[in-house]
């Protein structure tokens, strides 16, 4: 009974939450109200049973609003965060669009015959999603999570406008590097 | 020699937040008489300092700012405690926790990445320039904490194959993990006094920004914010011996007396250690993690890793 | 009530003040300092934190418009008292101390507060502001002056002004992006900062695009009390600037008990304490510093170029090449040094180091070198700059030649 109600209760903070990103005035609201979602729907997770995807999404989901706020200020500067403003385009088609999923995914979860249950839970969840997810494919899995950092530090190595030959000098020899803040080991 | 753990009943856990209070004084009362010997006074009054400063903020009124945003203000203010609180729940008292999580060493991770939110909320809540500058320079030193924190929280975990913290204190019956794991304990402490803002890694609250995250803030929320540090020193503290100490184990005394000895003294090097080295820059700082402090974190977990599978 | 009354007692053990000091009355805020430190109390670091406002001195126009400002800033319970002779030091501050536990005036005094009778409500005009002078921790003040608002809103909202304050305007910054661009002065009034500098920075991020200096006077410079001119006295002088300096850039680097050190040296040599071991505590303390890696790694590749280093570097014989490459930290170890060299000599032998520099003459040169400076140093590297300066705003406010752009 009680985790009945506590879903509900977490169901509706999460939607509310997320309408919220969009009717709050400041972006500092929108980033923290997205938070809450997240960490509604963690907390659903670990009611479910999935303890540690529960949990690693509440801390992942955090950390990623936190560091939305270092994005928020470098690209739209303090002012989306102080007045009243209006982030939408096109409402009328993406309206369209938001509850057409909604009903989709709604209706799909109401209406399809979800077989009944053969068997009891395994004991170690986590690891038996793990496996049925991921399956033999576990190793690939596993190298793919550093060749996405990798991907992402050079994709931002490539964007810098300022390249070796800027930092080193023409012959790559300058030491310190000419940075406008003078890093910590001088590299 | 350590009984297995035992989850108590939740009515139990009133007394988690004045624990934790009690020792985040104490501690408090130990860096006050530090300061109270530095100046020359004697140290009974420095260790009254506390109690004091407590009174006084009690009696202030709250300031308030032009267009502050209050509510976001007052949710990173209160929250430090509350995330404190929430750490210490899987925390063991000898054979006695609040909350036996299998995945109890993540939830300690997850309530620490909450502090970034919180900081930040306070240094943006406030609307003062000085304020801003202190919640970004914390995100920008938690940004380089962070990844070398989480693998050192992992190699415990890797040695007891669990994350659950009773496992973590059952595999070090044998061997603390101090001693063949020092590097991941070190930038466990390191990253412990990083995200309490604190000693070296104050840079969020410095004096050169006038206070930074405490600029504005007083009374009430001020004393939440001191406070909630502390509590959060403390309770990183508190982590620290069932991760890498040994837990309750020792000779003679119960577990949970150990538990406290221990704790105590690892709160009081953090005390110590507050005033003593100078500020660490993070912007000079985020090459020093990423270059030099992350990769000993890596290595650390491959030597754990080879040790664990050889035996 | 008995709890009231309690807390009173215990709060009164320990009051945060913040202290105003006017250009030439720095013997007074020494002496202020150490009275609280002998009592245990503590600084405050911004207006929130403080009970007391203590102002140190006779100040000017300006400066007191200054310390009315910070005055409407402190919440309560408040008090302030004027530090103009270090005689009644001590009777002041058990005053005021009584004054912080009178419930009743300071009850009224918060009513009085809530309910401003003036039509001019401070809070709210953000104009008027622009003109007044006022600390960089000022949310009163235009925090978000900018030149023109922002254009970014699509709903049609005709010059949006949170709180009264228009929003600021964006500019390209150093690194590339469009960040906004605040106008914030930093000073009068800050902890570990000249006396009376007001540095009226542009601010983008936390990066420093362009600054400008100038000092606020006290209100006649010819009552500064001024000490004997003998030799004795003008050494000792020296060395208490000297140590005062150190301990600030020591404070401003993080490193409390090397500043605390410095500071009761400061202490022992103002008070006319016997110093006869002064020469080794004062070495000891620069081999401390000398020794500190992580200070030097913190100090390390902030340069000050040729202002300051001629009289006071520790590299006096260097040739003006190498000028350039004297860090920080390097004048922090030469003032230390210096302050060694003096409390050994018994006579009043000057060190060669200093011979032949003018304060003003320095003070000016660095006042007017300090915009260039800080140029493109973000907030935490400008103030290490301009404590590593060591600007003697005294000797700029005597001669009168106050600003400069």
């Amino acid at each position: 009974m009680l985790i009945v109600v506590s879903f509900w209760v977490l169901a509706v903070v999460s939607v509310a939450s997320g309408i919220a990103v969009f009717v709050v005035d400041s972006m500092a609201r929108a980033t923290y109200a997205l938070a809450v979602s997240f960490i509604a729907v963690g907390i659903m997770l670990v009611m479910v049973g999935l303890e540690y995807i529960g949990i690693i999404t509440i801390l992942m989901m955090v950390m990623e609003m936190a560091i939305m706020a270092v994005y928020m200020v470098m690209f739209m500067g303090m002012n989306p965060a102080l007045m009243p403003m209006d982030m939408t385009h096109g409402k009328r088609w993406s309206a369209v669009l938001a509850v057409g999923t909604f009903v989709l995914l709604a209706a799909g979860a109401l209406l399809i015959p979800w077989p009944a249950r053969v068997g009891a839970p395994a004991v170690d969840l986590t690891a038996s999603l793990g496996e049925a997810i991921m399956g033999p494919k576990m190793l690939a899995m596993l190298t793919i999570s550093p060749v996405l950092f990798a991907t992402i530090i050079a994709g931002l190595v490539i964007v810098n406008p300022r390249g070796r030959y800027d930092r080193w000098g023409d012959d790559l020899k300058r030491r310190p590097p000419n940075d406008p803040m003078r890093g910590g080991l001088g590299q | 020699m350590t009984e297995p753990i035992v989850q108590v009943s939740p009515g139990w856990a009133v007394l988690a937040p004045l624990g934790l209070l009690l020792f985040a004084l104490a501690g408090a009362g130990l860096n006050g008489a530090l300061v109270a010997r530095s100046v020359g006074r004697p140290l009974r009054s420095g260790a009254r300092a506390p109690i004091a400063e407590v009174a006084r903020l009690l009696r202030q009124r709250r300031q308030v700012t032009i267009a502050a945003d209050v509510l976001l203000w007052r949710i990173g203010a209160g929250g430090l405690v509350v995330v404190a609180t929430l750490k210490i729940l899987v925390i063991p008292l000898g054979p006695w926790t609040l909350a036996d999580l299998d995945v109890g060493v993540v939830w300690f991770n997850t309530m620490d990445v909450m502090i970034w939110a919180l900081f930040w909320l306070v240094g943006w809540g406030a609307n003062s320039a000085h304020a801003l500058v202190g919640g970004y320079r914390f995100l920008s030193l938690a940004v380089s904490y962070e990844l070398p924190l989480m693998f050192a929280l992992i190699t415990p975990a890797v040695a007891a194959r669990s994350l659950r913290v009773g496992d973590v204190v059952a595999a070090q019956q044998d061997l603390w993990f101090v001693i063949w794991m020092p590097v991941a304990f070190l930038i466990f402490c390191g990253s412990v006094i990083a995200f309490s803002s604190w000693g070296p890694f104050a840079t969020a609250v410095g004096s050169d920004i006038a206070g930074g995250l405490l600029t504005d803030v007083s009374g009430v929320d001020r004393l939440l914010i001191l406070t909630g540090r502390y509590a959060v020193l403390t309770a990183g503290a508190a982590f620290a011996v069932p991760l890498f100490l040994g837990g309750g184990a020792g000779p003679l005394l119960p577990d949970w007396l150990w538990m406290i000895v221990k704790t105590a003294l690892v709160l009081a090097a953090f005390v110590a250690i507050r005033y003593r080295v100078p500020t660490i820059r993070p912007d000079r700082f985020a090459e020093v993690a990423w270059i030099i402090v992350l990769p000993a974190a890596l290595l650390q977990v491959l030597v754990v890793a080879i040790i664990v599978m050889g035996s | 009530m008995g709890v009231t009354s309690l807390l009173a007692r215990w709060a009164s053990t320990c009051v945060h003040v913040l202290i105003v000091e006017v250009p030439g009355w720095d013997e007074s805020r020494m002496l202020l300092e150490a009275e609280l430190d002998r009592r245990g109390w503590r600084i405050a670091l911004s207006p929130a934190d403080a009970d007391l406002l203590a102002v140190c001195g006779m100040p000017g126009v300006e400066l007191r418009t200054a310390s009315d400002l910070l005055w409407n800033q402190l919440p309560g319970p408040r008090t302030r008292v004027s530090v103009t002779t270090p005689v009644t030091l001590s009777a002041l501050l058990d005053a005021a101390v009584a004054h912080l536990g009178d419930d009743s005036r300071q009850r009224n005094d918060a009513w009085v507060r809530s309910h401003p009778v003036a039509d001019k409500d401070p809070t709210a005009d953000a104009g008027e502001h622009e003109s007044m002078v006022h600390d960089g921790m000022s949310t009163e003040d235009a925090d978000h002056g900018g030149m023109e608002h922002g254009d970014m809103d699509h709903g049609g909202m005709d010059m949006p002004m949170p709180g009264g304050i228009p929003l600021a305007g964006g500019g390209d910054d150093r690194d590339g992006l469009e960040m906004d661009v605040l106008h914030v002065p930093l000073g009068p009034v800050l902890p570990h900062w000249p006396p009376g500098l007001v540095v009226d920075c542009v601010l983008q991020g936390d990066v420093i695009v362009s600054a400008e200096a100038r000092v606020l006077e006290a209100s006649s410079p010819e009552e500064v009390p001024t000490t004997a001119v003998t030799d004795a006295a003008d050494k000792r002088r020296r060395i208490v600037r000297l140590c005062d300096d150190a301990a600030k850039l020591l404070a401003l680097a993080g490193w409390q008990t090397a500043a605390q050190t410095a500071r009761r040296l400061r202490d022992d040599e103002l008070l006319g304490v016997d110093i006869t071991d002064h020469v080794a505590a004062l070495d000891r303390l620069r081999r401390r510093v000398e020794r500190s890696m992580l200070l030097r790694w913190s100090l390390k590749g902030i340069y000050l170029g040729e202002i300051g280093v001629g009289a006071r570097a520790d590299t006096g014989t260097a040739p003006p090449e190498n000028l350039a490459s004297v860090d920080i930290r390097h004048h922090l170890i030469g003032w230390l040094r210096e302050a060694a060299f003096l409390a050994g000599t018994s006579s009043g032998v000057q060190p060669p180091e200093t011979s032949g520099a003018d304060p003003a003459r320095e003070a000016q040169d660095a006042l007017a070198a300090l915009p260039e400076l800080l140029r493109g140093a973000d907030l935490g590297t400008a103030r290490l700059l301009i404590a590593g300066l060591g600007l003697d705003t005294a000797a700029l406010a005597q001669t009168h030649e106050g600003t400069h752009d």
